[in-house]
C-alpha cells in the first residue's frame, strides 16, 4: 500500500508525519489536529459504548461472554490498583481502566497497515492524516496533565492545604532549605507527567517511524529488499504488539502509583 | 565564506552523527540493563519458581520502563534524521 | 510534534471518558462481581455447613445405634437374670413343696401306722379277752392251754 511520494523515502515519511489541522488564527498554538482528536474521540466513544453495553446488563448470575471478558479486564485492573493503593478505589479504578483500554486501543492503531487509513482519508479529501493518536505529544501530554491535576487534587485532599504546603517547603531537607525544597518538589512533580507522556509518545513515535522506514524497503524496487521489508514489517509488528500492551500497562500502573503516592504522608 | 550547501552539509553530518550516537548509545544502555534484569529474573525464578507470575508481571513493567528511555532517544534521533528542524530553519532563512 | 490546542481537546475527552467510566461502567460491573463473589462464598459455606451437618448426623446415628445395642444387651442380660431368678425361685418353691408333701406323707404314714397299731392293740386286747373267755369257759389243760397260746401268738 505504498503511495509513491515524489521525493523518495524522506518525503514519504515527512508526508506521513504531517497532521490534518485546522487553524483558529492567532498564532500556531491555536491549531487543532483533527486527525488526532478525531481518532481518539471515535475510539473513546466506541469503547464507552462497548463497555456500557456489557456493563448495564451486568448480572451477578451467569455472565454472558462479553460481560465475562469485560469482567476479566475489570478484575485485572482492579487487582493492579489494589496492589498499589489501599484505600478508596472508586476513582482510581475507573481511571486505570479508562487509561489502559483507551491507550491500548489508540496504540493498536499503530499496527494497522500504515497507508490504509491515510489513503481512505485522502479519498475523503484529507491531505494528511496520522492515524495513531498516541504518537502525538498532545495526546499523551493531555493525559499526563490530567493525571498531574488529579495528583495535586488528591495531595490537597489527603493532607489539606497547610499540610501539603508544609510538605512542599520542608521535605526532604528540612525547613532551613525551604526554597531548595520547593525547587526539588516542583521538579519531582513536573518530571513525573513529563516522563509519563514522553515514554508513551516516544514508544509510539519510534514504532510508527520504524514502520515507515520498513515500508520504505517495500517501495525500493528490488525483490530482495521487498522480501526483507515484508519480513521486517511482520517482525516489527509482532514486537510492536508487545510494546503496545506493555506501554498501555505501564501508563496505567504509573498513573495509579503517582496518585497513590500523592495520598501518602511523608 | 561558507556557502549554503556547506552549511546544510555540516548540519546534516552532525545530525547524522548525533542521531547515530543517540540510537547506538541508547541501545547499548538499554541492552545492558535488560540483560542484567533478565538474568536476575531467571535466577530468581530458578530459585523460587512459585514467585514466577508476580516476578513476570514486574519484569514486563520494568522492560517497558527500561525500554522507554532508549526508545525515546531512538524516536528523537529518527525525528532529527528525517525531519530536521535545525536544517529547516536554515533552509527557511535562506529563502 | 508541537504542543497546540489539541491538548485541551484530548484532556477534555480523557476527563469525559474517566467520568463516564466512573459512573456508568465501573460500579455496575464491580457490583455484579462482588455480588457474585458473595453468592459463591455463600454457596460454598452452605455446602460446607451441609457437609458438617451430614457428618454430625452420621456420628449421631452411629452413637444412637451403639446406645441401642448396648441397651438391648443390657435388657437381655436383665431378662436372663430375671429368668434365672424365677427359675431359682420355682425350683426352691418346688423343693419346699416336695419337702412339705414328703413330710405330710410321712406324717400320714406314721399316723396310719399308729392307728393300725392302735387298732391291732385293741384287737389283741379283744382277742385276749375272747381267749380268756374261751379259757374260762372250757377249763382247758396245759396242752390245750399251750395250743391256745400258740394260737394267740400267731394271731398277733
Amino acid at each position: 500500500m505504498m503511495i509513491e511520494a515524489p521525493g523518495g523515502l524522506s518525503e514519504y515519511i515527512n508526508h506521513h508525519l504531517k497532521n490534518l489541522t485546522i487553524h483558529f488564527g492567532g498564532g500556531s498554538f491555536w491549531t487543532v489536529q483533527l486527525d488526532t482528536l478525531g481518532v481518539s474521540v471515535v475510539i473513546g466513544v466506541a469503547l464507552s459504548a462497548l463497555l456500557w453495553a456489557c456493563a448495564h446488563r451486568a448480572t451477578s448470575g451467569v455472565p454472558s461472554r462479553g460481560q465475562a471478558f469485560v469482567e476479566l479486564l475489570v478484575e485485572f485492573v482492579d487487582g493492579q490498583v489494589k496492589d498499589v493503593f489501599h484505600g478508596d478505589t472508586r476513582l482510581l479504578g475507573p481511571l486505570a481502566l479508562t487509561i489502559f483500554v483507551w491507550v491500548l486501543l489508540m496504540n493498536l492503531m499503530d499496527v494497522m497497515p500504515l497507508d490504509v487509513i491515510p489513503y481512505l482519508m485522502g479519498l475523503a479529501g484529507a491531505e494528511h492524516f496520522r492515524a495513531v493518536p498516541t504518537s502525538e505529544l498532545n495526546t499523551t501530554f493531555a493525559m499526563s496533565l490530567t493525571v498531574l491535576i488529579l495528583t495535586i487534587f488528591y495531595s490537597f485532599k489527603a493532607k489539606g492545604a497547610s499540610g501539603y504546603m508544609k510538605e512542599i517547603f520542608t521535605v526532604p531537607f528540612g525547613p532551613w532549605l525551604a526554597p531548595f525544597n520547593l525547587l526539588m518538589n516542583l521538579i519531582e512533580l513536573l518530571s513525573k507527567p513529563l516522563s509519563l507522556s514522553m515514554r508513551l509518545f516516544g514508544n509510539m513515535y519510534a514504532g510508527e517511524l520504524l514502520f515507515m522506514l520498513i515500508a520504505g524497503l517495500l517501495g525500493a524496487g528490488s525483490t530482495i529488499l521487498f522480501g526483507l521489508g515484508v519480513f521486517g514489517y511482520l517482525a516489527w509488528g509482532i514486537f510492536e504488539l508487545l510494546i503496545i500492551v506493555i506501554q498501555a500497562f505501564i501508563f496505567m500502573v504509573l498513573s495509579v502509583v503517582y496518585i497513590a503516592m500523592a495520598q501518602q504522608h511523608h | 565564506m561558507e556557502t549554503l550547501q556547506q552549511i546544510i552539509g555540516n548540519i546534516q553530518a552532525f545530525t547524522a552523527i548525533g542521531a547515530g550516537l543517540m540510537v547506538g548509545l541508547g541501545a547499548l544502555g538499554a541492552c545492558i540493563g535488560m540483560g542484567v534484569m533478565g538474568s536476575k529474573f531467571l535466577e530468581a525464578a530458578g530459585r523460587q519458581p512459585e514467585l514466577m507470575p508476580v516476578l513476570q508481571s514486574r519484569m514486563f513493567l520494568l522492560v517497558g520502563l527500561i525500554d522507554a528511555s532508549f526508545i525515546i532517544s531512538l524516536a528523537i534521533g529518527l525525528f532529527f534524521a528525517f525531519s530536521n528542524p535545525l536544517l529547516q530553519a536554515v533552509v527557511k532563512a535562506a529563502h | 510534534m508541537n504542543i497546540n490546542a489539541t491538548l485541551f481537546g484530548e484532556a477534555i475527552a480523557f476527563a469525559l471518558l474517566i467520568w463516564f467510566c466512573m459512573h456508568f461502567i465501573w460500579p455496575p460491573l464491580l457490583n455484579a462481581m462482588t455480588e457474585r463473589q458473595q453468592k459463591v462464598a455463600e454457596g460454598l459455606e452452605a455446602a460446607e455447613r451441609a457437609h458438617a451437618e451430614l457428618k454430625q448426623a452420621d456420628t449421631q446415628v452411629a452413637d444412637e445405634v451403639r446406645k441401642a445395642r448396648q441397651q438391648a444387651t443390657e435388657i437381655l442380660g436383665k431378662a436372663q437374670q430375671q429368668a434365672n431368678l424365677v427359675m431359682e425361685k420355682a425350683r426352691a418353691d418346688a423343693q419346699a413343696e416336695i419337702g412339705r408333701q414328703q413330710a405330710g406323707a410321712q406324717a400320714n404314714i406314721d399316723r396310719m401306722v399308729e392307728s393300725a397299731r392302735e387298732q391291732l392293740r385293741g384287737q389283741v386286747a379283744n382277742l385276749a379277752m375272747q381267749g380268756a373267755e374261751k379259757i374260762l369257759q372250757r377249763e382247758i389243760g396245759p396242752a390245750a392251754h399251750k395250743a391256745l397260746l400258740d394260737q394267740l401268738v400267731t394271731g398277733i
